[in-house]
């Protein structure tokens, strides 16, 4: 290795490391319950708190997809999709998604939708 | 063409889309969303090195075209296409710098296969948030890229051009 591939790799670690934080500084504003934002096409299809748990199912260009909300989190419980990425990516909830990969997100690119979990003031502690 | 330069493309794809399907059966993808090995990108680096810039675009076209009808899908190809568009673009620009090994020109590769691969997921679900997801994927871009780089580096060694 030479000496400006180490140029290289230092300055995409120090890049991912500003976004990174950058992101956590422009996060959005919390609310003060804990919701569900269901985005389909890049728009916000539906918004739930979680003390309704329920089960949406989003149908969109002939995709099918059932997201389950309980009132600890989100999972992506079927998808019409094939490379089934969204089902793998498991269950987001209040308890991990600081720790899980994604965070709060769950993403189904073939089928253009996204969930996101977002946790509220009021439980913080 | 000569009969040399198809039969080699020939060999250079074949080698490509059997590291492609090998590196399925590695399951990163399912613990780490849209992250992957990256072995193909070998054949993609040898073909830099020791053949041309014309020859790389062609495999790099046939690889994404072929491993989509074969494993993929339409969709998946989009994806491997505008990463590899890019991916490519970028690691032939890099290798022109001085003091650049194959290393880092992997690494590069790699940090803007994922980049543009990011590029095109916003696009499709129309939603900027996923960006919040790039520090993962550069990092991880780094690990993958040093790992093919080094393997490429003595694959290299052993291959004669």
């Amino acid at each position: 290795m030479k000496k400006r591939d180490k140029v290289i790799i230092l300055s995409v670690i120090v890049i991912a490391l500003l976004s990174f934080v950058g992101y956590r500084v422009f996060e959005k504003q919390a609310s003060e319950t804990n919701y569900v934002v269901i985005y389909v096409n890049g728009e916000v299809y539906k918004t739930v708190s979680l003390s309704e748990p329920q089960t949406v199912v989003v149908e969109n260009n002939g995709h099918h997809n059932e997201i389950e909300i309980t009132e600890e989190g989100v999972k992506m419980l079927t998808s019409s999709c094939d490379n089934q990425n969204c089902v793998m990516q498991g269950e987001a909830t209040l308890e991990n998604y600081e720790t899980r990969i994604l965070g709060g997100w769950i993403v189904c690119l073939p089928n253009q939708v996204s969930i996101e979990l977002v946790k509220g003031d009021s439980n913080e502690n | 063409m000569k009969t040399k330069s198809i039969t080699r493309l020939g060999i250079l794809l074949a080698v490509a889309l059997v590291l492609g399907y090998f590196e399925n059966l590695i399951p990163l993808n399912a613990s780490i969303p849209g992250v992957k090995l990256g072995l193909s990108n070998i054949v993609l680096l040898y073909a830099i090195y020791l053949i041309d810039a014309k020859c790389a675009f062609i495999l790099m076209i046939l690889k994404v075209m072929l491993s989509g009808m074969l494993f993929s899908g339409v969709s998946g190809a989009i994806y491997s296409f505008a990463g590899g568009l890019l991916s490519l673009i970028m690691m032939l620009v890099i290798k022109r710098l001085p003091d650049v090994s194959i290393v880092g020109v992997s690494v590069v590769g790699a940090v803007f296969h994922n980049v543009g691969q990011i590029s095109i997921a916003s696009f499709v679900v129309e939603n900027r948030y996923i960006f919040f997801y790039l520090p993962v994927l550069l990092i991880s871009a780094v690990i993958t890229g040093l790992a093919t780089g080094i393997i490429a580096k003595y694959a290299l060694k052993g291959l004669p051009d």
